[in-house]
């Protein structure tokens, strides 16, 4: 299936209902504060194996594009980021909205967020066909040397704490390790249960991490229903060309930031509208209105967080490697689907990789649409009271759990896992690392034992072919990036005390 | 030192000590697989080796930790305000939470290990969870065993003869 198949595709009735129920849901759940994106496709993820790899793919992408976007509405209305990546949004389109004129901040944002889309969309039909190419040539210690790369990456970017970052990701990769070891068929690590014998379930493990912690925490926070909110209308919620040439620069500009960012593994979308609201304010004329309903930087935020989706599915599509959290989700639908992500995707299975293209761009089409003339309705989605939303939830990450192997075990493990996460989080250990530990370490694995086979045991092609021994150069570089920034963050605070 | 900081504290040394103890129980379990003849690494170094990086990673976190410094925190946590000062503008219910928890280990234990079944077990679940979570007014306690009798209900009918799916 070529890309201008995939788009033929989408227009089939089944297909164009998956995108609109995927992006409808999306936004539903982006914009109730507590439930993301993410949590969405790690729950929807185990009833998706009963689809067409094809359709599963489409509905995965379609709710991530409408989860991304769905934050801006209790951004702007109730100054709650719906998804962290709206956190941005909040500090200029919340006033904005007190100030009367709520349809025109979610008008802007809007808008913002359909061009940020779209330029991500071009960057990652241009940019990752002729990556994958390229990544098509790597054997077995190129691959081992990408996935170390991108664990120290992640742990490296994903902000606050690299040390915790790579115990999160080296933990995850020890869950994956229990039951078969696939190259020699020997049985390992199963403690003794045989429930253990095929492994921990990388389904019920993500479900239990990302959907239950988080649906058990933000139950802490239940008491946030009852703040303030700006009643929406429909005023203003389609801007002008005029606004379009306006801004234009600014959304270009984001959007390329977003872009970057989001191929960048592990720094996600959050970050990205911080550092274009960041830089349009910067470059402001008027940069004292940010943070006091700063048109410039609802575009900028929304740009960049959008623009961040095409970024992220760059590296997923062409190395295998996820750029952030949703992502890590992906790569776990993927494998479930039996499609290996990475550069053979391309080979193997075009097909998956145009309908992924395809959708990207669509999906942005159809939540804009939703988010133009259904704008209302969503506000009212974000009051609904958690109290009726979550139970539900709860449940369903039972029925994930337990549906793909009808085990129960993989209920406790989902609830364990749940447990698992909660603590990570307590301990504000990024999770993203673990997910990208605990989805590539089999791959890890098989490629360093494929490598060691060839070689007769010896690792010196590691260090000796050209682009392992960059990717590892980069992961020596990012895992002392860090500790040589905390060393200067330290000297300078040292030498600033008298 | 501040309650927050001593907070974080305290969790990064649980961190590290879990951590700790994971990487040594793999290792320790990784240690008695036999090798394979034809493949250099086998089954058991790669896990031996990620345990080991784990272990020394968690013995340098808790040295750091002891010596009074910051693991540092994550900027990209989903769980919005833990290990955070407490919002000012509504109360934290940290034993919601709890009663969260609980109630849903005893769900999912009602569904292994007694004959109840899903539609009785996922009424009284979410009718239980919903009414907890709401403000206990006789109209949210309405709304409350409404909502659980449709979604129990509805979830059932939806799997079972929809999606023909084997429920828990």
């Amino acid at each position: 299936m070529s890309l201008a198949e995939a788009f033929l595709y989408l227009a089939t009735p089944t297909s164009f209902l998956i995108v609109f129920g995927g992006v409808l849901l999306g936004i539903a759940v982006g914009v109730m504060p507590g439930i993301t994106a993410g949590m969405l496709l790690a729950l929807v993820l185990p009833f998706t194996y009963y689809m067409t790899s094809i359709n599963a793919v489409i509905l995965l992408i379609a709710m991530f594009i409408g989860g991304v976007s769905g934050g801006l509405v209790t951004a702007t209305l109730m100054r709650i980021p719906g998804e962290p990546n709206a956190v941005m949004t909040c500090l200029d389109g919340y006033p904005m909205a007190k100030a009367g004129r709520p349809g025109r901040a979610l008008g802007l944002g809007n808008a913002a967020s359909i061009v940020g889309g779209s330029i991500s969309w071009l960057a990652l039909v241009l940019l990752a066909p002729p990556l994958a190419k390229i990544a098509v040539v790597l054997g077995p210690w190129e691959n081992f040397a990408l996935v170390i790369m991108a664990l120290v990456l992640i742990s490296s970017l994903s902000g606050g704490s690299f040390i915790k970052g790579l115990m999160a990701g080296l933990f995850g990769m020890l869950v994956s390790m229990p039951g078969i070891d696939e190259t020699s068929g020997m049985l390992r690590l199963n403690f003794g249960f045989h429930e253990l014998d095929g492994g921990f379930d990388a389904l019920p493990v993500i479900i239990g991490v990302f959907a239950l912690s988080q649906i058990i925490a933000d139950t802490m926070h239940i008491g946030q229903q009852n703040i303030e909110h700006v009643r929406a209308n429909m005023r203003g919620i389609l801007i002008s060309l005029r606004d379009y040439v306006t801004h234009g620069w600014n959304m270009l500009r984001s959007s390329v930031i977003g872009v970057w960012i989001g191929i960048l593994p592990g720094v996600g979308a959050a970050i990205a509208s911080i550092i274009a609201y960041t830089t349009a304010k910067n470059l402001s004329k008027t940069p004292e209105q940010f943070g006091k309903g700063s048109e410039e930087a609802i575009v900028a935020a929304e740009s960049a967080n959008n623009a961040t989706t095409g970024g992220t599915l760059i590296p997923l599509l062409t190395l295998g490697i996820p750029g952030g959290l949703a992502d890590s989700i992906l790569l776990g639908a993927l494998v479930i689907h039996n499609l290996q992500p990475g550069p053979l995707l391309y080979i193997n299975n075009p097909g998956v990789v145009n309908a992924i293209m395809a959708t990207h761009l669509v999906a942005h089409l159809v939540m804009f649409l939703f988010m133009t003339i259904g704008v209302i309705l969503f506000a009212r989605l974000a009051l609904l009271h958690r109290a009726w939303i979550f139970p539900t939830v709860l449940v369903f990450c039972v029925i994930g759990a337990y549906a793909l192997n009808n085990r129960p075990f993989d209920v406790w493990v989902m609830l364990a896992f749940g447990a698992i996460g909660f603590g990570l989080e307590y301990a504000k250990a990024p999770l993203a690392p673990f997910v990208i530990g605990l989805v590539l370490a089999p791959l890890a694995e098989k490629e360093l034992r494929s490598g060691l086979m060839s070689s007769g045991g010896t690792l010196m092609p590691l260090v000796q072919r050209p682009i392992s021994l960059a990717f590892l150069v980069v992961a020596v570089l990012m895992f002392i990036w860090p500790l040589w920034r905390e060393w200067r963050r330290r000297a300078k605070a040292g030498a600033a005390i008298p | 030192m501040d309650s927050s900081t001593r907070r974080q504290r305290h969790a990064d040394l649980w961190l590290a000590v879990a951590m700790a103890a994971v990487s040594a129980i793999v290792w320790w379990e990784a240690r008695k697989l036999a090798p394979a003849p034809f493949d250099p690494l086998g089954p058991k170094s790669f896990p031996m080796w990620i345990a080991g990086a784990l272990g020394l990673l968690s013995f340098v976190s808790i040295v750091v930790v002891i010596a009074g410094r910051a693991l540092g925190r994550s900027e990209t946590s989903l769980i919005l305000g833990i290990g955070d000062e407490a919002p000012t503008d509504y109360a934290l219910q940290p034993g919601l939470a709890v009663l969260a928890s609980l109630l849903t280990v005893a769900y999912v234990a009602a569904l292994t290990f007694t004959g109840i079944g899903f539609l009785w077990a996922t009424i009284a679940y979410i009718g239980v969870l919903g009414w907890a979570m709401s403000e206990r007014t006789r109209r949210h306690t309405l709304i409350a065993a409404i909502i659980a009798v449709l979604m129990g209900s509805g979830i059932t009918i939806l799997f079972t003869k929809i999606f023909i799916l084997d429920l828990p």
